[in-house]
């Protein structure tokens, strides 16, 4: 789903990529290029997320109704995609939130260094 | 559910989708450029740097289509592109399966469409199952033909009597079929049926227009209606509603019109034109059919004990007398199986037939695709090696064998349909094989206007050869279920396949020839049969002699004996003038046509019981001369006897059974029906009722000399010097001159109709010669492929063999050996099925027995040449081998 380029990116769980998404456009729509753009900021250009995986997932969060979508003119002239999270969307992103921080939590009890 | 709903949508929404993805990209790449560019790279290398970081498009489009849900659609229709493009490149066996298939199904469609309206499914009348017919086996010691008669008639006064006492039947009615003329504008013989007035509301039927008949309407004198068939109604009426209470003349009666039938009603017949009631008494007749219907809570087995005892009653026997032996006297049977009764056989026969031709044609389409599971097997190991999923494969090659069911079942529904249509077209023409109802319009075969193509049996035709296909079409893939595909790629030999192919074809192929051979060896003695009937000397030279009928009303003895005399007259006339005419060699008229009608019977009072029956015929002076029957000994007919005392003139036959070793010309003769007389010449034996029975005791007279009135009209004779057709026009004149209001009926040459009784038994020849040709050709097919198929197989082997000194033929010999060993092994098999099998054929067959030797020889020979020809071309391929580019190719 997700590609790696260079060593140092991160290969992406299963799933975080549409939680991901989910969280970049809590703060209102986005088109396509604005959220990998977003992603690939806040990672610290650890995450580079390609069309192919970035697209794909959009109109599959869009079949399940988490995403609606409207062409819109950008604030730089440009016609573009915009993606706006729908109720379920937001709903499905605080699920997804709180498993995440399980999932985190989980991970640092296992990963912890062993006290002597 | 909702996934269906969503591809579907997305298959309409497609075109719209697909230009939104472009555009969506197209923004992407723009934007990214654009904000590369602000950002201050180049625009070259800006746009190369976001079209590189937006990633393969290709695979980008596909991942989203994926979410779309139209992969399964798209997928189908690739999988047709892919298994059409499959097809198209192997021309071959496509065409060769589709064949296969579409006769498969097309004949056993047609086949069982056609056994299915006629024997199995109901008559078109309401609970037509609870009528019945009243069956009397009478056996041999009181039939007057000495041999054991099956009849459904009975006497009009047994049948009054019946009626009278019967508690079991709701409902009994007689009826007795015949054709008049109906005068009027253009005078036209019409089919019709007199019968019981209780007839009609037994079918429950209401007539569309007017009423059915009174049960008063049975008494004479108040016979004089009609109902008319809708045919009838329509064509000579014009359809017009105003009809009832029209008059009708039939055979110079008046009838009223009282009803007019619904289209779809039709009994017994569809050329049934016309219904008058049948009055009762009739003194003078022996035997009339029946139909009755049971009451509704009466058991079939109560109304047949009930039948028993009527008859027993009827011939003077108590209940308590002992029952005799054999079949029962009386029998109740439904009206549909007794109407059915002389075709059963034979179409059963036809199944079978049909049947067999199916699973040559299923065990060939099992043979196609095994053989080309060998290349097939290299392809998918390629295709799975290179990715593709099993499943997909297997859905791949199941797409192929439901596009060649689906080709097949198309020609198969177009052969059904003309298979269909010829066999009702043929059945139309074929002669009733109940002589006594020949003129009757009427089908040897009952019901053919209800065959119609039966869907459900077009739909299982299809499934069992689609089955089939489908069932050897994914063995390639089966095979190489759970191997490294590699393995089969690059070798020719040593994949030992889980199913031993070859054992397998060889099983099919023997099967194949087996049962071609129980074809064949049925059609060669349905052929024979026909051969032999075709080649029976008939006794009269039939070419160029054309015959006509003029009818004439029913007469009764003795009330109409004038009239019967004004008739013969009225015939000796119409025979003057035609022998008159230009082109005439002779002409004459008799009442019994050969091969068309035997009707009186000869019970000399002087001949011995025990001999065998004979027939009595009415002849004018010439009929010998016309018919060129040559006289043995004595004389024919001459002007003088016309007014002396009778004499009469009798076959080689009767000289031979009623005059053993004493010269019966000069002795007296006397019958019922004429008066004693002297016989004055012996003719030679002629085939009078048909070319199957042999000939029968005969007695020729004068028709003046005839005591009894037969009525209905002579069949005239007219022996030409060449052209018989051009004297129709001539005879029709001479006719209309003598009587405006007599027609001509029944025109034929006496080739045409000697032609004409054989055309059942030339039917069953052609029909299964069909069949066999067919399934011939599949099974041939089947061998080639399967030897073509071996010595693909050894084509490296032959290489070796052929570099270390082995000569051609050897190699040749050796590949025909097994293709001859298959051949020997399925004519083994053929023979043995065609012993069990013909036996089937008993009742079809003339001077040919079931295990008729030559026949059976004869075809087994033949096939072994055939076959071996079929074998030999694929073999030769092994001649060709070079040893050198065979094996370089290892």
């Amino acid at each position: 789903m997700a590609l790696k380029q260079r060593e140092d990116r991160i290969e992406l769980l299963q799933g975080t990529l549409d939680m991901m998404i989910l969280q970049t456009l809590q703060w209102g729509p986005q088109h396509g290029l604005a959220i990998s753009q977003i992603i690939r900021r806040k990672s610290e250009e650890l995450i580079k997320i390609e069309a192919g995986s970035l697209y794909p997932a959009l109109h599959r969060l869009e079949q399940q109704g988490w995403l609606s979508s409207e062409w819109k003119v950008s604030e730089k002239n440009q016609r573009a995609k915009y993606y706006r999270l729908t109720h379920a969307g937001k709903k499905q992103l605080l699920a997804e939130q709180s498993k995440w921080k399980q999932l985190l939590r989980a991970i640092r009890l296992v990963m912890r260094p062993v006290d002597k | 559910m909702t996934g269906i709903f969503r591809a579907l949508k997305s298959l309409f929404y497609r075109r719209r989708l697909e230009q939104d993805l472009r555009d969506e990209m197209e923004s992407h790449l723009r934007m990214d450029t654009l904000e590369r560019i602000a950002a201050g790279e180049p625009p070259a290398d800006a746009q190369r740097n976001a079209r590189r970081d937006f990633g393969v498009a290709l695979r980008y489009a596909e991942n989203v289509r994926d979410g779309w849900g139209i992969t399964g659609i798209d997928r189908l229709m690739q999988d047709v592109r892919y298994a059409l493009r499959q097809l198209r490149r192997h021309a071959g066996f496509t065409i060769a399966a589709i064949l296969t298939l579409g006769l498969g199904i097309g004949a056993n469609t047609a086949v069982f469409s056609i056994v299915n309206t006629i024997l199995l499914k109901p008559l078109p009348y309401n609970n037509s199952d609870r009528l019945v017919r009243i069956v009397e086996n009478i056996p041999a010691s009181e039939s007057f033909s000495g041999t054991p008669l099956r009849t459904i008639g009975m006497s009009p006064s047994a049948f009054m009597e019946w009626r009278s006492k019967t508690k079991t039947l709701s409902a009994m009615a007689m009826e007795r079929q015949l054709s008049m003329t109906v005068t009027g504008r253009e005078p036209v013989r019409l089919s019709g049926l007199e019968v019981s007035p209780a007839l009609f509301s037994m079918l429950d039927v209401t007539p569309m227009l007017g009423r059915t008949f009174e049960q008063t309407e049975e008494n004479s004198g108040s016979d004089k209606v009609v109902i008319l068939s809708h045919g009838v109604w329509a064509n000579r009426f014009g359809a017009d509603t105003n009809v009832l209470g029209r008059s009708i003349t039939l055979d110079d009666k008046d009838y009223t019109i009282v009803g007019v039938m619904p289209r779809e009603f039709s009994y017994p017949d569809a050329q049934t034109g016309f219904w008058t009631p049948l009055a009762l008494p009739l003194p003078n007749v022996l035997g009339l059919p029946v139909i009755a219907r049971l009451k509704d809570d009466v058991p079939t087995a109560a109304a047949a004990a009930e039948a028993v005892n009527i008859a027993r009653e009827f011939r003077g026997e108590s209940a308590a007398d002992p029952q005799p032996q054999g079949p029962p006297r009386i029998e109740l049977m439904s009206v549909k199986d007794e109407l059915v009764q002389p075709v059963r056989q034979p179409l059963l026969v036809f199944v079978i037939a049909v049947t067999l031709v199916l699973l040559v044609a299923c065990v060939n389409v099992a043979n196609l695709f095994l053989a080309r599971t060998t290349t097939r097997r290299r392809e998918i190991a390629l295709r799975m090696a290179l990715g593709a999923a099993r499943t997909r494969v297997l859905r791949q090659l199941v797409t192929e064998s439901f596009i060649l069911a689906f080709l097949g079942g198309l020609i198969g529904i177009g052969l059904a349909f003309a298979g269909s249509r010829v066999f009702v077209a043929v059945g139309q023409n074929l002669a009733r094989a109940d002589l006594k109802r020949f003129e009757l319009a009427g089908n040897a075969i009952p019901r053919l206007n209800e065959v119609t193509i039966d869907a459900s049996v077009l739909l299982l035709a299809l499934a069992v050869t689609a089955l089939t296909g489908l069932l050897f079409g994914i063995i390639p893939a089966l095979q190489i279920h759970g191997r490294n595909p590699i393995q089969f790629m690059n070798s020719n030999v040593g994949f030992a396949s889980k199913v031993p192919l070859q054992f397998i074809r060889s099983v099919m192929v023997i099967g194949q020839i087996g049962l071609t051979m129980v074809l064949l060896l049925a059609a060669g003695l349905l052929i024979k049969s026909f051969v032999n009937l075709a080649n029976t000397e008939v006794g009269y030279d039939p070419a160029n002699v054309l015959t006509f009928k003029i009818p004439q009303p029913q007469l009764e003895y003795p009330r109409d004996r004038a009239r019967q005399f004004q008739q013969n007259a009225f015939a000796e006339e119409v025979t003057r003038r035609i022998g008159s005419l230009n082109g005439v060699e002779a002409a004459a008229f008799t009442n019994e046509l050969p091969m068309v009608r035997t009707f009186f019977v000869w019970l000399g009072r002087d001949i011995p019981q025990s001999k065998k029956e004979g027939r009595l015929a009415v002849i004018s002076r010439d009929y010998f001369r016309t018919m060129r029957v040559p006289v043995i000994s004595g004389r024919g007919f001459t002007a003088d006897d016309w007014h002396q005392r009778p004499v009469y003139v009798i076959n080689k036959t009767a000289a031979r059974e009623y005059f053993a070793g004493v010269d019966p010309i000069g002795k007296t003769t006397s019958g019922s029906g004429f008066p004693p007389g002297e016989i004055v010449g012996i003719v030679d034996d002629i085939r009078q009722s048909g070319l199957e029975a042999g000939p029968v005791p005969q007695l020729f007279m004068l028709p003046h000399h005839m005591d009894a009135v037969w009525g209905q009209g002579y069949y005239f004779t007219v022996r030409t010097t060449n052209d018989v057709s051009v004297m129709v026009p001539a005879i029709r004149s001479i006719v209309r001159d003598l009587d405006p209001k007599a027609i001509v009926d029944n025109i034929a040459t006496m080739d045409q109709i000697v032609a004409n009784s054989i055309t059942t038994p030339r039917s069953y020849a052609v029909l299964l010669g069909t069949f066999s040709a067919a399934a011939l050709m599949l099974a041939l097919m089947g061998l080639y492929g399967l030897v073509a198929y071996l010595v693909r197989q050894r084509t490296q082997e032959f290489a070796v063999r052929v570099a270390l000194g082995a000569q051609h033929h050897h190699i040749l010999v050796l590949v025909l050996k097994q293709g001859i060993a298959l051949n020997v092994a399925g004519v083994a098999v053929g023979i043995a099925g065609g012993v069990l099998l013909t036996r089937y054929l008993q009742n079809m067959l003339f001077g040919v027995s079931t295990l008729d030797l030559s026949t059976f020889v004869g075809v087994s020979v033949l096939f072994i040449v055939v076959a071996t020809v079929a074998a030999y071309i694929p073999a030769r391929h092994a001649l060709h081998t070079d040893p050198l580019t065979t094996l370089r190719f290892e």
